[in-house]
């Protein structure tokens, strides 16, 4: 089982660009066809890896080798996630070190990376979509940006602050609909 | 070494909601302490976007190497992905003590998530970006993002091609 684990999320991390959230429906469909896991248990997975910090992909190996085989399963289930990204890694980065000065290799990353902003704010529009929004919410949220890009070394504190602050603030709307 | 292992290991822990929330912060921090220039922080952004695995676990890996070879990017790595390891452990501990409603939690998350996710697009674009030409590749990309279900991968790879040739 561990190293079905291992070999399984291997797979799927050297198969998939795109990052975490690509990563994330081929790993449920892996599971479910290996027996691994069934789908409630993977939702259940998915929601929990969702709230912790770190990416999502590692997130989900972490849980789902624990769930199968135990620590010993999370490791190796991890392991595999990590491995192939840390070798096309450290391959690019000597590539890149090689022709970094290359005209089109310096286009050709241009290029990209003005699509990888495009797609960032994408995914911000997408995340800003799904958002029930209201006006302290909103104010919040603009009052944070600010702040973050005048000081970025007290994101902790501002990070913390938003969620507490807006907690406060639901709760205090959930009672007043109440009563 | 211990400095930038460190750095790593501060930002993994607010990295919720995809790795997309601490993309600002790390350039932020590489380019103040002197690991990247602007230029060597976008070309780490596309390599880490292009090369399987989580974009933030890739650039911790890429500015490991860069800096001390296989041993800091094992490092880096490492560091990286200890947050919700740990955050994991103590979870379940703590959750005696806290109750909180997890919808309301959740909520506030998303917010402060956004409010990191902005931070990256605006860092990513703003001080740096005067190229029109990648604005408008931008700007193309987020249309075709959130407009098609085109996989991310392919409009990044064909905007790779299309700068090799206007922008090379």
């Amino acid at each position: 089982m561990i190293f079905k684990l291992f070999w399984m999320f291997l797979k799927v991390s050297a198969l998939t660009l795109g990052g975490g959230y690509a990563m994330v429906p081929v790993m449920d469909k892996q599971l479910q066809s290996k027996g691994i896991m069934n789908e409630k248990d993977f939702y259940e997975i998915l929601t929990i890896a969702q709230s912790l910090p770190g990416p999502i992909a590692f997130n989900v190996a972490l849980l789902c080798g624990k769930k199968a085989a135990g620590i010993k399963g999370a490791f190796a289930s991890t392991l595999g996630v990590l491995i192939p990204p840390f070798f096309a890694i450290v391959l690019a980065a000597s590539i890149i070190k090689k022709y970094s000065d290359n005209i089109y290799v310096k286009g050709f990353l241009k290029g990209s990376y003005g699509a990888v902003i495009g797609m960032v704010g994408g995914v911000l529009y997408k995340m800003a979509s799904k958002q029930q929004w209201n006006l302290f919410k909103i104010i919040t949220c603009i009052a944070g940006v600010l702040i973050l890009l005048a000081n970025k070394d007290i994101v902790v504190v501002v990070f913390l602050f938003v969620i507490i602050l807006n907690y406060i603030y639901e709760s205090k709307k959930g009672s007043r609909t109440n009563a | 070494m211990l400095k930038m292992i460190f750095i790593f290991f501060k930002i993994g822990f607010l990295a919720f909601g995809g790795g997309w929330s601490i993309v600002g912060l790390m350039q932020e921090e590489m380019i103040k302490n002197g690991y990247l220039s602007f230029a060597q922080f976008t070309e780490a952004v596309s390599i880490s976007q292009m090369t399987p695995g989580p974009v933030a676990v890739n650039m911790a890996t890429y500015v490991g190497y860069r800096q001390y070879g296989i041993i800091g990017a094992i490092l880096n790595t490492f560091f990286l992905v200890l947050p919700p390891v740990i955050i994991l452990v103590f979870a379940t501990f703590l959750g005696k003590f806290i109750k909180a409603d997890k919808e309301k939690l959740f909520s506030s998350l998303g917010i402060a998530t956004v409010i990191l996710v902005s931070l990256t697009f605006l860092q990513m674009l703003l001080p740096n970006v005067t190229e029109y030409r990648i604005i408008i590749i931008a700007f193309m990309t987020f249309l075709l993002y959130i407009k098609t279900k085109i996989d991310p991968i392919y409009i990044i790879l064909g905007a790779g091609f299309l700068g090799a040739f206007i922008l090379g």
